[in-house]
């Protein structure tokens, strides 16, 4: 009977208009902060079921291993001892197959959600897949980065192009029958310098790129992140209050259910109860941006040496407290990281390099004529993705024309998970 | 306690032989920013996320030395253990010893006057340790009655017994004054299996056995616990996990 009905509902569902997107997220920033829900996400049982061979516990088929790699003989600082080898994750096939790069967005590892959640979906449908933290990640400033000074794109895609290629030799590429690539945020934008810096290395060949909600220029796209505090805040102490009020309700709420953990849906429940207001939501979104960035200054800062937070010639011991170097660091906007340290090291190793010169060299634009004419490259964005101004979305339009899928809702990668984006995103990938 | 002492000791001797790998001295290189942050000297932005740590170089040095015990001992045997046994021995053993568990668990309930949580803990240990055969099947687990969470330091806590300074315990990790305390009892309460099994052998074999037993349990601990060492890939990761674990306890004492 229930089956009968079901079959019933199937049918209805396939006559169902295909224009329709149910994301459930209309405004942006609610959409960037809560993402997808488990229950709307792409269910990965319909790519292929799990076979018998894959219950046997001797094979690691849909396995995710976390591997290593040493890529620079050089001392790492004491605090950071951990961060010698680049990590990243692979799940590889039994046989030959395609293989799938992600490159993971600002300060994301390769253990991200997103890049999880991706990993598993292309794993089932027949790839090997290969997960990388962004060039911004702690972990990739220290081990693999050749300057340890992040955000000059260029440089990081050239970072980025050497750990492919080290990470491709140690799978082997007699198992590799092609090439593909994607990435989300910085990580698409990336991906596109990827591409085309391959066409002159010419190690990979790509067959396919997908970039997911990239950001046009890093400049415009992070300046708009610094705004979403500076504009809604009067100082760090105001939105260090804010995230602790939201920290104490989402502790009462705690306290109040019968949860036993914090659940995927447990943010969502709690905005069910106490609605997160649109300038919470803002505030949220730029605090977890500035501390991520907070991270990155300081590792790199401790890496060069430089003097831009810790005083230079200043050996911090692994027992000295990190506090005030925390404090000093989250001060530190994008905007401020530029001009402040990532300007004049670029001068310093390149006298000829002005502002200019390397915000056009940190954005799209200055790959144009090559995006126009790679038919494999292709882009998926929202209209409401607030890290593009009506600008970035012009140019994505004019530029990528019916590669470019852009869908109502989903503000940034908040949809990334999403069912119709998945199947979009494999039906790309498998023509 | 002595059986784990001499497994601490081993595995710092392994530890130190193994020998942090050193590759030279870090130095600076050639830039210099042309400003300097400046660091406040007294750091306020924490100041809603405070956790009370007088002993701050301890604990940092502590943490230090239990994460590159983590990598360079505690994790490549748990991952040998972990490659080697199925998912359902693995299962099985981490099902015994949390079944063990339970002891505790009631007893503090009791202590607290919780009486719900003190039936849960004994119908899941009565069920589990006879149709689950001695604790290998978790039962009521797999029918939807999960393990409760209740330990002495919480039973302390909900008498009224403050936290007391922030502490990283050397192997176990973030702990406090009061909770390193609840440590200690709740071990004094829970059994080695093994005295049962293995009464009738000789002092050597029932020696060697119940040092096996605690080995097992030490990587099935490990092998239990999500947690990694530096995966927030943050370098204030100290502080971070200092706050969530002070949250976390002060809102497990109110449950």
């Amino acid at each position: 009977m229930h089956r009968a009905l079901l079959l019933c509902l199937f049918v209805l569902a396939a006559y169902a208009p295909a224009s329709a997107y149910e994301y459930p997220f209309k405004n942006p920033y609610e959409a960037t902060v809560l993402g997808t829900l488990p229950r709307d996400e792409f269910p990965l049982d319909s790519i292929r079921p799990a076979r018998l061979r894959d219950l046997n516990p001797l094979s690691d088929l849909g396995t995710v291993r976390a591997r290593e790699l040493l890529l620079h003989e050089r001392p790492v600082p004491q605090i950071l001892w951990y961060d010698d080898t680049l990590q990243y994750s692979v799940a590889l096939q039994r046989n030959v197959a395609p293989l799938l790069f992600i490159i993971a967005g600002t300060g994301s590892s390769y253990d991200s959600a997103n890049c999880r959640f991706l990993q598993a979906v292309f794993h089932r449908a027949g790839y090997h897949v290969v997960s990388l933290s962004s060039p911004t990640y702690p972990n990739f400033v220290v081990s693999a980065s050749t300057t340890q000074v992040p955000g000059f794109i260029p440089q990081d895609v050239a970072d980025l192009y050497q750990s492919m290629d080290a990470i491709v030799n140690e799978i082997g590429r007699d198992r590799i029958s092609s090439y593909n690539l994607t990435g989300y945020s910085l990580g698409g934008t990336q991906s596109a310098f990827l591409a085309e810096l391959d066409t002159r290395e010419k190690r990979f060949g790509f067959d396919r790129v997908m970039l997911l909600n990239p950001a046009v220029s890093l400049l415009t796209s992070a300046t708009i992140l610094d705004h979403l505090l500076s504009d809604n805040v009067a100082d760090r102490t105001e939105a260090a209050r804010v995230v602790a009020d939201l920290v104490s309700d989402l502790s009462a709420a705690y306290r109040g259910s019968d949860e036993v953990n914090f659940g995927d849906e447990f943010l969502f429940a709690l905005h069910g109860s106490r609605s997160i207001s649109e300038k919470e939501l803002k505030i949220l979104i730029g605090v977890a941006f500035r501390v991520s960035l907070a991270s990155m200054v300081f590792t790199s800062d401790v890496c060069t040496g430089a003097g831009y937070i810790s005083p230079r010639g200043h050996v911090i011991e692994k027992n000295e407290s990190l506090s005030p170097y925390l404090d000093a660091a989250v001060g530190v906007s994008f905007e401020d990281y530029v001009d402040e340290y990532l300007l004049p090291f670029l001068a310093f190793t390149d006298p000829a390099m002005t502002r200019e010169r390397a915000v056009a060299a940190s954005s799209l634009e200055s790959i144009a004529p090559f995006l126009r004419e790679s038919t494999s490259i292709a882009v998926m964005t929202n209209a409401d993705d607030p890290i593009l101004t009506p600008d970035n979305l012009g140019f994505l339009k004019r530029t990528f024309n019916d590669r470019l899928t852009l869908y109502p809702a989903g503000g940034h990668c908040g949809n990334i998970r999403y069912r119709d984006n998945v199947a979009a995103m494999l039906d790309f990938f498998r023509k | 306690m002595r059986h784990t002492m001499r497994i601490f000791l081993l595995c710092l001797i392994i530890f130190v032989s193994a020998g942090c790998a050193t590759n030279g001295q870090h130095q600076p290189g050639p830039f210099q920013a042309p400003l300097h942050r400046g660091l406040p000297e007294d750091p306020t932005l924490e100041r809603h996320f405070l956790v009370h740590d007088p002993w701050e170089g301890f604990n940092r040095n502590m943490y230090h030395f239990n994460a590159q015990l983590d990598r360079y001992v505690y994790l490549p045997v748990v991952r040998t253990y972990e490659a080697i046994l199925p998912d359902s021995v693995q299962q099985g053993v981490s099902n015994v010893f949390n079944n063990l568990k339970e002891i505790p668990i009631f007893v503090n309930s009791v202590l607290q006057g919780k009486a719900k949580k003190a039936s849960v803990s004994l119908g899941r240990f009565v069920f589990n340790t006879t149709i689950g055969l001695g604790g290998i099947i978790d039962v009521l687990g797999n029918g939807g009655i999960p393990q409760e969470n209740e330990d002495f330091g919480q039973t302390l806590g909900f008498w009224g017994v403050p936290p007391g300074p922030y502490l990283v315990l050397p192997v176990f990790g973030p702990s406090g004054v009061r909770d390193t305390g609840g440590v200690f009892v709740d071990a004094a309460m829970t059994i080695n299996p093994s005295y049962g099994l293995f009464q009738d052998m000789s002092w050597i074999a029932r020696e060697s056995a119940s040092t096996g037993v605690y080995g097992v349990k030490a990587v099935d601990a490990r092998h239990q616990v999500k947690f990694r060492y530096y995966e927030t890939g943050s370098p204030f990761e100290y502080q971070l996990v200092r706050f969530i674990y002070s949250k976390k306890r002060e809102l497990d004492i109110d449950k």
